[in-house]
């Protein structure tokens, strides 16, 4: 059963087609450049500030990633873990976890690399024989009085909607209804995180608002927390249910298609 | 439990512009069902759709008796697929995809692989993209027949192939018949292959099935005639199914029973079963 599990994920994992060789039109690359633009102004004018950290990116960034790789893989040419003799439950169920097992390796490798990145820079920094300058590291330890475990829950809340929602959006065959989803569910979610974030509390320290410090003193944030998690569990089962009618009944299996 | 390893009723379904329309085919057990057709005249999208790989907005399609939808597991344990490309990652080397593939199949026979791909005169210690056109299709065949599929579905598995390596594939499916029960549907471009082992032929175009009939039977119904250019008149030319000028006059495929045969300068011919494709073909 575990030995089987974990084929079909290197199964999926080795089904995500390579990047096609035929250079993408200019229209393409522009519509490309312009999300992740996008995507990285709404990041910074939400999270922007003095701890700007992978605590906050890292949520957003891998689950997206992930889910452009599903989408990638549900829409190739070649579907190998089609060819299987597994079911279409189980298939589903796969990709979900699928989505998990990316952005758990995504996040593995952007551990290492930072790692790397820091260590590098530190031992250059070490052999110039650099002295003074800052030595404390990017948070500084003002910042970490503030408990952040609630606004790191919040975190972990938003990237599995991301994950589910997101996933369930890859499996709607329709480009211009999933193109249409993926838009409205990211205006949606950075909407409210907006909304979330202008009616944050000031921190005394810095007199600005630190998403992830802000809420953690928020004092309607144990509310939100908690209507955030109901949530979270609620599109959870919604996008399995929507999945389960788009891919695996029979009945609407015409929709995915 | 039926004598028919794929049953195909009443079939419809699109992709695109394209549709397949009102597709009847059988395959029995124990034969080879060769499957012909012009480019985009829909045998790919016909072999995705019963594979449900594309969907399809009516019809009923049964392997064995069992349908594919809800049975997903039993049924593709009972068949063995071969596309018109290649669809395993290139970046991997054939003993790591067997590895990965082995686990679902419960009859996967890992001698039998290192036996064609010896055969083959595969490397399994090189990536798949180290090989050829023509080595990444026999490894496709490779990997299709390893879990002792009953119905082998090949999608021009020959196209890319020479001469030498074709004619061990058409030993080779020769040989897997070889089991009663065991059934193959051939999509192939290179009818002389068919003539050699098929025992029906079914021709599509434009997503419709013009004929599926046995072979013998097919070319027994048509012949080719060859009419002398001051011969040819317009009732000869209705009666013809396609037609080409050639230097001596024109060539085309007419039915046996064609009253015609005894006019003076219209000779005819036992056709091959390029000949119909082309003509049945051109006729549309």
């Amino acid at each position: 059963m575990l030995k089987k599990l974990i084929a079909y994920q290197k199964l999926l994992l080795n089904s995500i087609p390579p990047f096609d060789t035929i250079p993408p039109s200019i229209f393409t690359v522009f519509l490309y450049c312009f999300a992740f633009a996008m995507v990285i102004f709404i990041n910074l004018s939400i999270f922007w500030g003095n701890t700007i950290s992978s605590n906050t990116l890292l949520p957003f960034t891998l689950p997206i990633i992930s889910v452009w790789m599903i989408n990638r893989l549900l829409h190739g040419n070649h579907k190998l873990f089609e060819t299987v003799p597994v079911s279409r439950i189980y298939t589903m169920l796969n990709v979900f976890l699928l989505s998990v097992v990316i952005t758990f390796i995504l996040y593995i490798l952007a551990c290492i690399s930072g790692m790397v990145l820091i260590y590098t820079v530190f031992i250059i920094l070490y052999l110039m024989g650099a002295k003074g300058g800052n030595q404390s590291p990017p948070e500084s330890a003002a910042y970490q009085i503030i408990d952040t475990t609630k606004g790191n829950m919040l975190m972990l809340c938003i990237l599995v909607i991301i994950l589910f929602a997101g996933v369930a959006i890859t499996f709607i065959k329709s480009k211009k209804l999933r193109l249409s989803s993926f838009i409205g569910f990211t205006a949606i979610g950075y909407g409210l995180l907006l909304f979330l974030k202008l009616n944050m509390p000031l921190l005394p320290i810095s007199d600005k608002v630190e998403f992830l410090e802000s809420f953690s003193v928020m004092p309607q944030g144990n509310t939100i927390l908690i209507s955030v998690a109901i949530t979270t569990v609620i599109i959870s089962v919604t996008s399995i249910f929507m999945v389960y009618n788009l891919y695996v009944s029979k009945s609407n299996v015409r929709k995915y298609h | 439990m039926t004598n028919n390893s794929l049953d195909i009723r009443n079939l419809n379904g699109n992709i695109g512009d394209f549709s397949l329309s009102d597709i009847n085919l059988t395959v029995e057990k124990g034969t080879i069902m060769g499957f012909i057709g012009k480019n985009g005249s829909g045998k790919t999208t016909l072999i995705k759709t019963i594979l449900n790989m594309i969907p399809k907005s009516s019809g009923e399609v049964s392997f064995d008796g069992i349908t594919m939808f809800g049975n997903e597991e039993t049924v593709k344990t009972k068949i063995g697929v071969v596309f018109d490309s290649l669809i395993y990652p290139l970046n991997l080397k054939p003993t790591k995809i067997k590895n990965m593939i082995s686990p679902f199949y419960k009859t996967f026979d890992n001698n039998r692989f290192d036996e064609l791909m010896s055969r083959f005169e595969l490397d399994p210690r090189k990536k798949l993209s180290a090989y050829s056109k023509g080595m990444q299709m026999k490894f496709g065949i490779v990997m299709a027949l390893c879990h002792n599929p009953e119905l082998i579905i090949l999608d021009e598995p020959t196209s890319g192939l020479d001469p030498i390596a074709r004619a061990d594939v058409i030993d080779l499916l020769l040989e897997l018949m070889q089991d009663e029960k065991r059934s193959i549907l051939f999509s192939t471009h290179i009818t002389s292959d068919l003539e050699k082992i098929a025992d029906y032929i079914t021709m599509i175009d434009n997503g419709k099935i013009i004929f599926s009939k046995g072979k013998d039977e097919i070319l027994d119904m048509y012949l080719l005639a060859h009419i002398d250019r001051d011969v040819m008149t317009n009732v000869i030319k209705s009666e013809l199914i396609g037609m080409k000028e050639t230097t001596f006059g024109y060539e085309g495929l007419c039915v046996k029973n064609l009253r015609l045969q005894n006019v003076s300068g219209f000779k005819t011919t036992r056709p091959t079963i390029e000949d119909i494709m082309i003509y049945r073909g051109a006729k549309r």
